[in-house]
């Protein structure tokens, strides 16, 4: 199940205006809903507006899969990371493959209520 | 207070649909105790490592479930979860409680029904030790965090497939003499790389099978045993266990695993020793890739010099580092939440010399213990007892 923190995530990405988290004290990075640093341990990150395009870090193609995605194979999965410094996990949109290096797009689907998947298209 | 290894065993690994997590558990136990000397009235704590039970099988509480079967049931149990790592760790855990005396005799040990189960449940069971929210519910398996690593760690170091399926064939030929292990053929390079593709660039063949299995062992002071009369012939010289991020995405390397790094200086540091000491080893090969990783976090490798160890022999039984004779998780099987017992299981064999791929004059061995996809790592150092 998706918790709130996470719906209120993918609907910020879906109406354009996508937030990481970073760290009042020391500056680490991260994603909601992390309010300690991990960096540093103080319970100081906040919100901060995200770019929404991405570097490829790596990529796969999923061929075997949980009973969720059953019957929507192959797909590819990416971790994308970000000017600001954070790393997103996500599903390929647009092409069948990628390479690393290669600039892509944050977006969501909505699969059905309360249920979205973040999606990175090709630049 | 010393702890040392009294006795220690494993069922078959494998498919067993007419048994059960408290049947399989009970052999172990029963075959480890019968090992140590010690009658089943010595135990007085247990614990398990499981991973599953409560997902696949409705059973939670398997600490106390396999005490009661075990037939001590007024001792004290817990279950230790921490995904693969479980019974690595359910292992620390006991020693620590003999180091600081509060047992003299715990039997510890892990078990994992997995078979029965279906693969698509298993697969969504196994994807519980991973981020739900940011890795399960954009349909990331557990192979595919690891085709992530993979993938990051070739284009990183140049490393090949061939090099990965070189693991695959080690790791299978050593299956071959094990007799609890789950796959006993031979495989070739060529049957790796041709297997179907599950998350490139890892194949069928570079991933572990589903296993039903137990393995216990049993932990006693030293001081105790020598009350009694017994002379163990292991001992567990040293132990770490560290964690990292859950999310693969959280960290700054993806080919990297820097819990088992932390956890090995640990256990080499409490054991006084270097990873150059280290005769015999057994590490989480989940998926090839695994094994690259374990034996770069471990030292015996520098960074992106790993992939080349079992393409070039070095980690064969006779070779200069011997990596996973009992066939490690990719041959001998994964029965998830037994499995670091099951690798503390194999290097006791070694280390008293009666291993069906016996190391020449192995002193010194080492247990490498990964949960998730590195979010948890336990190492342990062996030492025979001279
Ligand atoms: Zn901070």
């Amino acid at each position: 199940m998706t918790a709130p923190w996470h719906v209120e995530f993918l609907k910020a990405i879906d109406v354009g205006e996508p937030i990481y988290r970073r760290c009042g004290a020391c500056d680490a990075v991260g994603w909601p809903p992390r309010r300690s640093c991990p960096e540093c341990g103080e319970p100081e990150m906040v919100d901060a507006p995200l770019s929404t395009r991405a570097s490829v870090v790596s990529h796969t193609e999923i061929t075997a899969t949980i009973p969720k995605f059953s019957g929507e194979t192959p797909y590819t999965v990416l971790i994308a990371e970000f000017e600001e410094g954070v790393r997103l996990t996500g599903q390929l949109r647009g092409e069948e493959t990628i390479d690393r290096g290669d600039d892509v797009e944050l977006g969501v689907e909505r699969r059905d209520e309360d249920d979205w998947i973040v999606t990175f298209t090709p630049a | 207070m010393t702890v040392a290894i009294a006795g220690a065993a494993s069922t078959k690994f494998g498919k067993h649909p007419d048994s059960s997590a408290r049947q399989l558990f009970r052999d172990a136990a029963e075959d480890a105790i019968d090992r140590s000397s010690l009658a089943v009235g010595d135990v007085e704590a247990v614990y398990v490592g499981n991973f599953m039970g409560a997902l696949t099988d409705d059973q939670g509480h398997m600490g106390a479930l396999m005490a009661d079967y075990v037939g001590v049931p007024e001792a004290m149990s817990t279950t230790v979860e921490s995904a693969c790592a479980s019974a690595g760790a359910a292992v620390r855990q006991a020693t620590q409680a003999i180091e600081a005396g509060v047992h003299d005799v715990a039997l510890v040990g892990g078990v994992e029904i997995m078979f029965s189960t279906g693969i698509e449940k298993i697969t969504d069971a196994l994807a519980n030790a991973a981020d739900n929210e940011y890795e399960n519910e954009v349909g990331l398996t557990f192979p595919g965090i690891y085709g992530l690593m993979a993938s990051d760690y070739m284009t990183e170091f140049g490393a090949t497939s061939e090099q990965l399926a070189a693991i695959t064939v080690k790791n299978r030929e050593n299956g071959v003499s094990n007799p609890i292990s789950q796959f006993q053929e031979e495989v070739t390079v060529e049957e790796v790389l041709e297997a179907r593709p599950i998350a490139p660039p890892l194949g069928m063949m570079d991933c572990c099978p589903i296993t039903d299995g137990a393995s216990a062992v049993v932990l006693v002071s030293e001081t105790h045993a020598q009350e009694r009369d017994r002379s163990p012939a292991v001992r567990i010289a040293g132990s770490g266990h560290a964690g990292d991020t859950i999310a693969l995405q959280d960290r700054a390397e993806l080919a990297r695993t820097t819990a088992a790094e932390r956890a090995a200086e640990q256990a080499y540091e409490a054991a006084g020793i270097t990873p150059d000491d280290v005769d015999v080893s057994e590490v989480h090969d989940c998926f090839t890739i695994a094994e690259v990783l374990a034996v770069e976090s471990l030292g015996f490798y520098e960074r992106g010099e790993g992939a080349s160890a079992a393409a070039n022999g070095e980690t064969a039984v006779d070779g200069r580092r011997p990596v996973n004779t009992s066939g490690g998780l990719i041959a001998k099987g994964h029965p998830v939440g037994a499995t670091g017992a099951a690798q503390i299981v194999e290097i006791v064999k070694q280390l008293e010399g009666r291993h069906p791929n016996q190391v020449d004059d192995a002193e010194i061995g080492l247990t490498h213990n990964v949960g998730g996809s590195g979010a948890s790592a336990v190492v342990h150092v062996l030492e025979a007892i001279a």
